[in-house]
């Protein structure tokens, strides 16, 4: 591969870090590849006051290589503190600002599916369980969905279980259903575009595609109708200061150059 | 002469015997990171039964699945059962809920939390916002959703969970149970706050001395702690926090068998049943040439 190419992993990690804001905390998940490094990445880049707790091995703002497992012990290098997970739910979870989360469907409102295709008595598919989105998706928070895979089956109208909320059904469902209102989602990100929500329907609406691909096919791999504004554009491509610092400083060990290709 | 302080340490034979069929159990580590394993593959020697587990929120994982993947449990509480990267469904856990051949009860990391401080508090339930507007709340029985009659607004209680037999994995312990963890404690002091028995393996015995040396180095106190069984190498393969890494190459072969039945059956013959101990376990999966190659902190 040369310089300039990337993986649809390392352009996913470098466009989640430039919407991440200076001064703002928050978590990931376990196999959060992604999310880790453009955590890193932001630190190094435009938001030197980030601060990130590293999943549930609960260390603050590592500054080592990037690993596979977001809960292995190699990720304390450079951690300021640490926390016990039963703690991190008392006094850190809540003051979160933001929070990435994925899922095996995610509908056009970012509700999330985790859990189950099909019947849930009798599921076709059994995905590994709800892990934190139902609680994390209470909090008055900024979601960022990311997903590895962009189909009409992961993108679809309807979950078939709704794990995680996201704007629920639009409009004022969230506060019927008693729901805290927040921020909830804002960003969708893909192996081959970026999504937002339109800000009346909460629907997801595409803001970018990524370089190569065409607005008509990420709608043909979408399961629902995507709002399109006029001023969709391309997605920016990785500078080449982005790629260098992701790979010699992040990315020592290619973790995102060798994930899968969708 | 003063009265002599009793010791528990104990053989992992003794611990494993107060597991008795349709025993709770709940499970420590987190991941592909610090779970019991030379103690669930005792367990699943001893073929007990009927067992009801919980793995640790949200991060279940080989533990969770060989005990049900052997049938020795037929019910558990999860909010995850995968491998990160290596695996991100476990395969029995998969298709025995697929099959409706266990009783699985979703929560999240969030609410098996609440549960667990509810049994520590001894209170009647814990409450919550998480959940609220999420089908978990539609199929898990035991999470009811009330008004809390100071805001008006709706709550998730949820009833306390209280294992019989905790089993967690911890890097170091004095004979007397105190803990010391390497690295992260993930949920193993709130797990070992709830349940009714403790059973801690842990790498190394230390000298008490060593703990009293430097107490705020303590991560869970004796006084939760019934037994201590040493077991060197008892999580692989998965990393023991600070002492070795997962072995990724085991972990990613134990996902493969477990996909088909009968391979499955094979790896339990090969890795559980013909074996009498965790050291001939550790003679089999390379020895100390692989556990050297994993031990690179």
């Amino acid at each position: 591969m040369s310089d300039d190419e990337y993986t649809p992993s390392e352009l996913m990690a470098i466009v989640l870090s430039r919407e991440l804001v200076d001064g703002e905390t928050g978590e990931m998940g376990a196999y959060s590849q992604i999310p880790m490094a453009a955590c890193k990445l932001a630190r190094l880049t435009h938001a030197p006051n980030l601060n990130w707790w590293c999943s549930a091995s609960s260390y603050l703002n590592p500054t080592g290589p990037l690993y596979e497992s977001s809960t292995d012990y190699r990720n304390i290098t450079g951690a300021e503190a640490v926390l016990h997970m039963n703690e991190a739910f008392f006094y850190a979870i809540p003051h979160y600002d933001f929070f990435f989360w994925g899922g095996i469907q995610i509908d056009p409102y970012g509700n999330s599916n985790l859990t189950s295709i099909g019947d849930y008595k009798k599921p076709k598919f059994r995905g590994p369980g709800c892990a934190a989105l139902p609680t994390v998706s209470a909090l008055p928070i900024k979601l960022f969905a990311y997903m590895n895979d962009h189909k009409p089956y992961t993108m679809v109208e309807k979950l078939d279980f709704l794990t995680g909320v996201g704007h629920y059904y639009g409009g004022d469902s969230k506060t019927k259903a008693g729901i805290p209102e927040g921020v909830g989602p804002v960003l969708v990100i893909t192996p081959i575009a970026v999504m937002d929500f339109d800000e009346e329907t909460k629907r997801m609406r595409l803001k970018s595609y990524h370089p190569g691909i065409t607005p008509g096919e990420v709608q043909k791999n979408t399961g629902f109708k995507l709002i399109m504004p006029d001023n969709i554009s391309e997605t920016i491509p990785p500078t080449k200061e982005e790629l260098n610092i992701l790979r010699n400083e992040i990315d020592c060990f290619g973790i995102l150059r060798k994930m899968k290709k969708v | 002469m003063y009265p002599k302080r009793k010791e528990k340490i104990v053989g992992i034979e003794e611990a494993i015997s107060w597991i008795t069929k349709g025993s709770f159990v709940a499970l420590g580590g987190f991941m592909i990171h610090n779970h019991p394993m030379a103690m669930v593959r005792e367990l699943v020697r001893k073929k007990t039964g009927d067992l009801t587990i919980i793995s640790t929120p949200p991060g279940g994982s080989i533990e969770a699945d060989m005990l049900i993947g052997s049938g020795q449990a037929t019910t558990i509480y999860s909010a995850y059962c995968g491998a990160e990267a290596l695996g991100p469904v476990m395969p029995n856990y998969q298709r025995k809920i697929m099959n409706s051949e266990i009783k699985n009860y979703d929560f999240d990391e969030n609410t098996i939390v609440c549960g667990y401080r509810a049994a520590v508090a001894k209170l009647p339930c814990e409450i919550t916002m998480g959940g609220l507007g999420s089908d978990m709340l539609k199929v898990n029985p035991f999470l009811k959703v009330f008004n809390d009659p100071i805001s008006n607004k709706p709550l998730v209680a949820v009833p306390p969970i209280q294992p019989d037999v905790a089993l967690l994995h911890a890097q170091r312990a004095d004979c007397y149970g105190n803990i010391q963890h390497g690295g992260s404690v993930f949920m193993d002091e709130l797990i070992a706050s709830a349940a009714k028995k403790v059973i801690v393996s842990v790498e190394e015995i230390i000298p008490h001395e060593f703990i009293t040396k430097d107490p705020f180095k303590t991560t869970i106190p004796s006084t939760l702690v019934d037994a201590i069984v040493r077991i060197p190498c008892g999580t692989h393969p998965f990393s023991s926090h600070a002492y070795y890494i997962q072995d990724e190459e085991h972990i990613k072969y134990y996902v493969k068998c477990a996909k088909d039945p009968k391979e499955y059956r094979a790896y339990l013959d090969k890795y559980v049943y013909s074996v009498k101990d965790n050291e001939e376990y550790l003679e089999k999966i390379g020895g100390v040439r692989k556990l050297f190659e994993l031990k690179i902190y």
